[in-house]
C-alpha cells in the first residue's frame, strides 16, 4: 500500500507551490492564464486564496489512508465563470487517492494541463492519477462513452447544465449549481472594514461566482444604509484600480446597461441632504465600472454580473432571517461584517446558508468546501 | 359579457365600437386628467389619417402626466436629467427597461384605483414580484387590441369563430394574453369561440370537435400550446382541413423552455396539420407590460394582394397563387407592424439611442395606450428596423427569459385531457 504520509506530504508540498508566488507552477499558470478574462491581478489572488489553507497538517487531516481501488475514474466538468475549482477539485481528488477527469470549460482550457504537469512532477503517488480533457459539452462523439467508462461525475455550472448532464450520465452526478450569496452589516460593526472586505468579495470575478455578495443587508436606520453605500462605493472605487474588473463582451456590457436602466427605478429616492441612492463607477468598457444601489428592504437583488451590488435596510437579524426563508433561490454563504455569535451562525444556517464568514473571506472558502474530499471517495 | 369557455350562437346583436368604449365602461376608475387624456388617445386610434405632429403632442402630454403623477418614474427621470421641460420629441422621452415592471409599481394612479392588473409569466431569480401592469380603466386597452387586430389579421371579416388554445381568463386572471382572447371573443367572435385549455390541460376533444366544422376559424395560442397540440395529433394520426378564410395567429416563442421548434417547423405544421396555408399564419408580438401588439404583416398583405389582383375571396388559401413581393414573406423573420398609436424604434443595448439603419439593437417601443403607466420602454428583445416595422431577432443575452409561452408549457406539460 502506498504510504498516506508520502501522499500527504506530497499533496501539501504541491498546494505550498501554488501558494507561492514565486513557483514554477504559478509562473506556468500566470503565462498560461495571460490572455484569459480575468485581470493578472485577479488571477493572483485567485491563485493565492485556492489553497491557503491545505499546509502539512491539514494535508495529513485529509488524506485518506484507504484510497478508492476502483479503477475508474471521476469526471470532474469545471465552471467557466471563476477558475478556482480546477486546483481545488485536483487537490481534494488526490486526498481521496482517486484518479480523475478533469474537463476544461470552453475559454479556458490551459489550467488543467498545467495542474496534470505538477503532478508528474511531484511523482508518485500523485503522477498519473490525473487526465486533462476538453471536448464540447454534449458532443455524441465523446460523451457517451466517456460518461460510461467513470463512475461518478461532479459538475460545476448552472443548474441547467447540470440538469442536463444528470439526464445523460449512467452515473451518480455530484452538482455544484446555481446558488447566491449575500452580505449582513449588524448593527455596531465597522462600516469602513465592512465596506472595505465587501467590494474584496464582490472584485474578485465580478460577481459571476456563486461566492460573492449580490445584496448586503444593513442593520440599522437609513441613514446607517446610506452611510454604509457610500462607503462601499469608496472601496469599489478603490478596488477598481487593484483589483481591474474583467473585460466586457458587448452582451455583458448590455445586460449592465439594462440593469442600471432598472435600478434607476427601484432604487431609494435621493436624500434631500446629498446622499445619492444610485453610485456608478467611473465607466470600462461604455458601462459603470461598479453600481451600488440603495433599495427598499425585502427580497435579495441577485444579478451575478458586473460588480452590481444592491445594500437594503434590514432591521433585525430577525428579519434577514426570514427574507433567507423566503428567498426562492439557492443561498451559498453569508458574509459578515464581524464575527457573530454562534448562536446566531446556527440560525443563518438553518435559514438556508451554507457557509457563514466574514466579508473579505466569502470568495476564499475553506480547502475540501467545495467540491469536498467526501466527493471523490 | 362571455364568460364561459366556448361562444354559444349569437343571439342578439353585437355592441358597436364606440358602445363598448363608452366612458360608461365598467371597471373604469380614472380621474378627470385620465379621462380628458385618454378620450384624445381614443380619437387618435380610431382615427384614419393620424398625423406625427398629433402622435408627439399626445406623447409629450402622456410623459408630463407620468412624470407628475408616478414617482418612481419620475425618479428615473431626473435621474437621466430629462423632464417635461426639457423634451421635446417622443424621442426624447426616457424609456424604463421593462424589468423595471417588475421592479416597482409603475402606476399613475392610486392602489385602489387598481381595476385591471396584468403579470408577466416570465420570472427572475430574483424579483418579488412578476412584471406587472395595472389599468384603471379597460376603455383604451381594449380599444387599441381590437383596432389593431381588426387591421393586422382580420381585415377582410367583421366577425369569425376564435378558437384560443390558452387558459380563459377565469383560468388566468392576471394573463394579459387570455384577457386579449376574451375581448377579442366577446367583440369579434362568432358563435362556436372559446378557451381550449382548461385546468391546466388541453381540450384536445372539445379542439378536434371545433377544428372539423366547415366555418372558417382562427385559431390563436401561445408556441408551446400549439406544439402540445400537434405532438397529440401526430400520436393519434390526426391532420385537420381548416375552411379557406382560416387564419392562425401564434405568439410567445420559445423562450428557454424545455423544447424549442424552429418557426419553420411550427409554420409547417400549421399547413399540414391544420390546412392553413404559411402566408395565412403570423406571429403576435405583445407583453403584459404594453397595451399594445405588434404582427407579422404577412395576413395583411396577402389579403391585400389578392384584392388588388382580383383573387376572390374564396380563393384564399391557396400556395400556389401569385404574389407580388413583399418583405413580411419568404423570409425566416417577417417584420412585425405596430399600431399607429404605438411607435418602435431599434436602440443601442448600451446608451438606449436609436442606431443607424441596418443595425441590431433593443426595440424602444412609445405606446399611447400605456397612458396609466409608462409610454417608453426599452423591452428586452433584439431587432432591427425595417419597413416601417421592425423584424424580431430574439432575447437579449441580458435579459430573463419572459412570455406567455412559458405559462402555457408549464401548464401543458402535465398533460391533455
Amino acid at each position: 500500500m502506498v504510504d498516506t504520509s508520502v501522499r500527504a506530504e506530497l499533496i501539501a508540498h504541491g498546494a505550498a507551490q501554488w501558494r507561492n508566488p514565486s513557483s514554477a507552477v504559478r509562473e506556468k499558470a500566470r503565462r498560461a492564464l495571460r490572455d484569459s478574462e480575468w485581470s493578472p491581478v485577479v488571477i493572483e489572488a485567485a491563485l493565492d486564496d485556492v489553497l491557503y489553507d491545505l499546509d502539512d497538517i491539514r494535508a495529513r487531516e485529509l488524506a485518506v489512508e484507504r484510497p478508492h481501488e476502483e479503477g475508474r475514474p471521476v469526471l470532474v466538468i469545471l465552471p467557466g465563470n471563476v477558475i478556482g475549482p480546477a486546483i481545488a477539485s485536483a487537490y481534494c481528488a488526490a486526498c481521496a487517492g482517486a484518479t480523475i477527469i478533469l474537463k476544461s470549460p470552453g475559454d479556458e482550457r490551459a489550467l488543467a494541463p498545467i495542474i496534470v504537469g505538477q503532478f508528474q512532477t511531484l511523482g508518485n503517488p500523485l503522477a498519473g492519477t490525473i487526465d486533462a480533457r476538453y471536448w464540447k459539452g454534449g458532443d455524441p462523439e465523446i460523451e457517451p462513452t466517456l460518461f460510461a467508462s467513470v463512475r461518478k461525475i461532479i459538475a460545476f455550472g448552472s443548474d441547467v447544465a447540470i440538469a442536463e448532464v444528470t439526464r445523460r450520465a449512467p452515473v451518480a452526478v455530484r452538482g455544484y449549481g446555481t446558488s447566491y450569496s449575500l452580505g449582513f452589516v449588524a448593527a455596531g460593526t465597522d462600516i469602513r472594514n465592512a465596506a472595505r472586505g465587501a467590494a474584496y468579495d464582490i472584485a474578485m470575478f465580478d460577481q459571476r461566482g456563486c461566492m460573492s455578495p449580490q445584496t448586503v443587508y444593513v442593520e440599522g436606520d437609513e441613514g446607517r444604509v446610506l452611510l454604509f453605500a457610500h462607503a462601499l462605493e469608496l472601496e469599489l472605487r478603490n478596488v477598481q484600480q487593484t483589483l481591474p474588473r474583467a473585460r466586457m463582451a458587448r452582451d455583458e456590457a448590455a445586460a449592465v446597461a439594462m440593469a442600471v436602466r432598472e435600478l434607476s427605478v427601484r432604487a431609494l429616492a435621493p436624500r434631500t441632504h446629498g446622499l445619492d441612492t444610485l453610485m456608478l463607477g467611473p465607466e470600462v468598457d461604455g458601462v459603470p465600472g461598479y453600481v451600488v444601489a440603495v433599495e427598499p428592504s425585502g427580497l435579495p437583488t441577485l444579478k451575478s454580473f458586473g460588480r452590481i451590488v444592491s445594500v437594503k435596510p434590514c432591521e433585525t437579524v430577525d428579519a434577514l432571517l426570514t427574507i433567507a426563508r423566503a428567498s426562492s433561490v439557492k443561498l451559498e454563504s453569508l458574509g459578515c461584517a464581524d464575527d457573530i455569535a454562534p448562536d446566531v451562525r446556527t440560525r443563518f444556517v438553518e435559514a438556508g446558508f451554507l457557509r457563514v464568514c466574514t466579508l473579505g473571506e466569502m470568495q476564499r472558502p475553506p480547502f475540501g468546501y467545495r467540491p469536498t474530499v467526501k466527493d471523490f471517495a | 359579457m362571455f364568460s364561459g369557455p366556448v361562444k354559444g350562437p349569437r343571439t342578439r346583436a353585437r355592441k358597436s365600437d364606440a358602445d363598448m368604449y363608452s366612458p360608461t365602461h365598467t371597471n373604469d376608475r380614472r380621474d378627470a386628467a385620465a379621462r380628458v387624456l385618454d378620450e384624445q388617445i381614443l380619437r387618435f386610434i380610431a382615427s384614419d389619417r393620424p398625423l406625427d405632429t398629433e402622435f408627439d403632442r399626445l406623447a409629450l402630454a402622456c410623459f408630463t402626466y407620468q412624470y407628475d403623477r408616478c414617482e418612481p418614474y419620475r425618479r428615473f427621470c431626473d435621474r437621466s436629467g430629462r423632464a417635461p421641460n426639457n423634451v421635446t420629441s417622443w424621442l426624447e422621452v426616457p424609456a424604463v427597461q421593462t424589468a423595471s415592471f417588475a421592479a416597482a409599481r409603475l402606476a399613475c394612479f392610486p392602489l385602489e384605483s387598481t381595476t385591471i392588473e396584468f403579470h408577466s409569466s416570465g420570472t427572475t431569480s430574483s424579483s418579488e414580484r412578476r412584471s406587472t401592469l395595472e389599468l384603471d380603466s379597460p376603455v383604451v386597452y381594449e380599444a387599441s387590441l381590437l383596432a389593431h387586430f381588426r387591421r393586422r389579421v382580420l381585415p377582410d371579416a367583421p366577425n369569425m369563430r376564435i378558437l384560443a388554445l390558452m387558459p380563459s381568463r377565469s383560468d388566468a386572471p392576471n394573463s394579459s394574453l387570455s384577457y386579449m382572447a376574451q375581448h377579442l371573443i366577446d367583440a369579434i367572435g362568432d358563435a362556436g369561440s372559446g378557451f381550449f385549455v382548461e385546468k391546466g390541460e388541453l381540450a384536445f376533444e372539445r379542439l378536434k370537435g371545433a377544428l372539423a366544422t366547415s366555418e372558417p376559424a382562427l385559431v390563436f395560442g401561445t408556441a408551446f400550446a400549439f406544439v402540445h397540440f400537434f405532438d397529440r395529433c401526430r400520436g393519434d394520426g390526426l391532420a385537420f382541413h381548416l375552411p379557406p378564410g382560416s387564419r392562425v395567429i401564434e405568439t410567445g416563442g420559445f423562450k428557454a423552455r424545455s423544447r424549442a421548434v424552429p418557426r419553420s417547423e411550427l409554420y409547417a405544421d400549421f399547413t399540414e396539420l391544420l390546412g392553413v396555408p404559411g402566408e395565412m399564419c403570423a406571429s403576435e408580438y405583445g407583453m403584459c407590460e404594453l397595451g399594445s401588439q405588434w404582427y407579422d404583416a404577412t395576413i395583411e398583405d396577402t389579403l391585400a394582394s389578392r384584392a388588388s389582383l382580383g383573387i376572390p375571396h374564396s380563393a384564399r388559401g391557396s400556395l400556389g397563387i401569385p404574389h407580388p413581393a413583399r418583405v413580411s414573406l419568404g423570409i425566416p423573420h417577417p417584420v412585425k407592424v405596430g399600431p399607429h398609436w404605438a411607435k418602435a424604434i431599434v436602440v443601442d443595448p448600451v446608451t438606449a439611442q436609436p442606431v443607424k439603419p441596418e443595425t441590431e439593437g433593443l426595440i424602444r417601443i412609445f405606446d399611447l395606450s400605456n397612458r396609466g403607466s409608462i409610454c417608453a420602454v426599452v423591452t428586452g428583445d433584439l431587432g432591427i428596423e425595417r419597413h416601417g416595422g421592425f423584424v424580431l431577432l430574439g432575447r437579449s443575452a441580458g435579459a430573463p427569459p419572459k412570455g406567455c409561452s412559458i405559462d402555457a408549457d408549464e401548464l401543458l406539460t402535465r398533460g391533455c385531457g
